[in-house]
């Protein structure tokens, strides 16, 4: 029986170390190449394991590309977002989740419905509705559009961390003299932290990945994020794939970390909105 | 005078206090309404309506003229493009939702189950979900390299061919390789997803059915899945939609290409609006696959919305 269980671990570790090698090789295969040595790098047949580990692709796309603009680019953007898309949405979930007036939940369900529409259909109209506000080539139009799109399930994952909360806690700080707005900024948010941060990060990976709305609404090579940076190595007439490798790492890893960190609260997140929602 | 009693007073208080609560309410909610009436619902009324009219890109500041009709629709359903995007499209749907689903599932299972460092573990399996689909994109392109790509080598070395393949120059590998790039950014909400279903199935269920002689693999398909069908129903649902809705993936790769193979109606939209300026034209494909996405969703959640428990 013992002996049992035990190979039954050993099988389960055994299975999932091999699912993970299978599921993380793209990841690993844009490392080895990021680190090959460009001339080396069309040589066949493929080396797994790095040898010959040298750095130079790096050196060359920070050093030659417009990257580190590109970057920060993408980190105005998406700090922008965050810092508008998680409020509304945070406003948006504590009315679904405090509020039973007819409407409201009526409502919450026309944003998750909005949301579902093909990007590539609204791109057009999108276009022509910036254009009349001035609004072309400006990161404003990229943050609108971008919180948009957060939004409407941002709402929905924090009302399931709000649900969490007792109502009594917030009925006892208004009895104390605080408004509907001071219990909920000083009782009700300081307790869905956890809610929040899996809000923020929700916002981040869609934001920092954004393409469509990136690709159509900024023009001007010193003007691009990182995805449209990106994508531009594969449209040059020589791709160079350690470079573009390179560039690629660089551009996951704050978004990689920081979903690491956060992860649970994500799942936690999905877990009350997406499903039980 | 006798001093009447001051009901009607409080009363008119409460009412108000309540209207007040309402206006709150409303007033929590009118800055998500209105950034998605400005950025989704307005924009897909314009789309609607430009379908019915002429707009190409240079004439938009004279906005529409002539009167409605059904031209752009009519000389949709006679573009055998359209027909291909159409076909490019409910496979793209069909065979991205099967593959994620399955390794979702698979994944799901696994983590299910109790084992030191599980945490850790998820954490990995689900580490596609926050790479940008155009980093993904190149990854799989230079995997499916075809002289020097990985994927290639491993095929030769395990002789599954006999020659290299070129994967994006003919149309069925085109779309595998699109596909498989999709299927990695996809699975990781299916593991989320279905193992937080899997962990709120009530242990007692397993137990009972333990006592009564169940097999494991009776027990996942006759209490998993059963018990799982909303979950499955919700993210079938919005994983469709995604699908619909890919753009990234496919432009950075193959840009729908080799003629149209990987081509869907997300990509063909953006391509009329934006490579031949007829926006009329992409408005109505864009009404056709609205159409569709919540055709599949009604489907989908008929299919699976049976209560388990």
């Amino acid at each position: 029986m013992l002996l049992r269980r035990r190979l039954t671990t050993l099988a389960v570790y055994a299975l999932i170390v091999a699912t993970l090698a299978v599921l993380l090789f793209p990841l690993y295969w844009m490392l080895v190449t990021a680190l090959r040595p460009g001339n080396q790098l069309l040589s066949y047949p493929p080396q797994f394991i790095p040898l010959d580990a040298t750095l130079d692709a790096f050196r060359r796309v920070l050093g030659e590309t417009l990257i580190f603009r590109w970057f920060w680019n993408s980190t105005v953007v998406t700090a922008a977002t965050i810092a508008i898309a998680v409020p509304i949405s945070a406003l948006a979930g504590y009315a679904m989740s405090r509020f039973r007036y007819a409407g409201v939940r009526e409502t919450g369900y026309f944003l998750l419905v909005a949301r579902m529409l093909p990007a590539s259909l609204l791109i057009i109209p999108l276009y022509f509705i910036f254009a009349r506000m001035g609004l072309i080539n400006s990161y404003l139009a990229l943050v609108i559009a971008n919180t948009t799109f957060v939004v409407p399930f941002g709402a929905w994952m924090l009302k399931g961390f709000f649900d969490s909360i007792p109502r009594e806690l917030e009925d006892a700080a208004m009895i104390d003299g605080a408004s509907a707005i001071g219990a909920l900024w000083r009782v009700v948010l300081p307790l869905s932290l956890p809610g929040l941060a899996a809000t923020t990060i929700y916002c981040a990976i869609l934001t920092w990945g954004e393409f469509v709305f990136a690709a159509t609404l900024i023009s001007g090579e010193a003007r691009w994020t990182g995805p449209i940076g990106i994508a531009s190595f594969i449209q040059q007439y020589l791709i160079q794939w350690s470079d573009i490798m390179a560039a690629s790492l660089v551009f996951i890893v704050p978004v990689v970390i920081f979903f690491a960190f956060l992860e649970r609260y994500l799942v936690q997140g999905l877990a009350s909105g997406g499903v039980k929602g | 005078m006798t001093p009447t009693p001051t009901l009607p007073a409080p009363r008119r208080r409460r009412l108000t206090s309540a209207a007040r609560s309402r206006l709150f309410a409303f007033a929590l909610l009118a800055p998500a309404v209105a950034v998605v009436v400005l950025v989704i619902l307005y924009p897909l009324l314009m789309a609607a309506q430009m379908s019915f009219y002429d707009v190409k890109v240079f004439r938009v500041a004279r906005g529409f003229s002539g009167d409605p009709h059904l031209r752009n629709y009519l000389d949709m359903l006679a573009a055998p493009g359209f027909w291909q995007s159409l076909r490019v499209t409910l496979y793209y749907v069909l065979w991205g939702t099967l593959g994620s689903f399955g390794i979702g599932l698979f994944t799901a299972v696994l983590l299910n189950h109790p084992f030191r460092g599980r945490m850790l573990a998820r954490v990995l399996v689900v580490l596609p979900w926050p790479i940008p689909g155009v980093v993904a994109a190149t990854i799989f392109m230079w995997m499916f390299n075809a002289s020097f790509g990985v994927v290639n080598y491993l095929l030769l070395q395990l002789n599954v061919v006999q020659a290299p393949v070129s994967w994006f120059t003919q149309s069925g590998p085109a779309l595998i390789a699109v596909l498989a790039a999709t299927i990695w950014k996809g699975y990781p909400f299916f593991t989320i997803t279905l193992l937080a279903g899997m962990q709120s199935i009530p242990k007692e269920l397993y137990e009972a059915a333990r006592v009564d002689g169940a097999s494991a693999d009776q027990q996942f398909r006759f209490i998993t899945i059963p018990a799982l069908r909303n979950v499955i129903g919700i993210s079938l649902v919005i994983s469709t939609l995604w699908l619909f809705r890919v753009f990234d993936i496919i432009f950075v790769m193959t840009g729908g290409g080799p003629s149209g193979a990987t081509q869907t109606l997300a990509i063909q939209i953006y391509r009329e609006a934006f490579q031949y300026f007829d926006m009329s034209y992409a408005a109505a494909i864009g009404m056709v696959t609205l159409a569709l996405s919540i055709a599949a969703t009604f489907l989908y959640l008929r299919a699976t919305s049976k209560s388990f428990y």
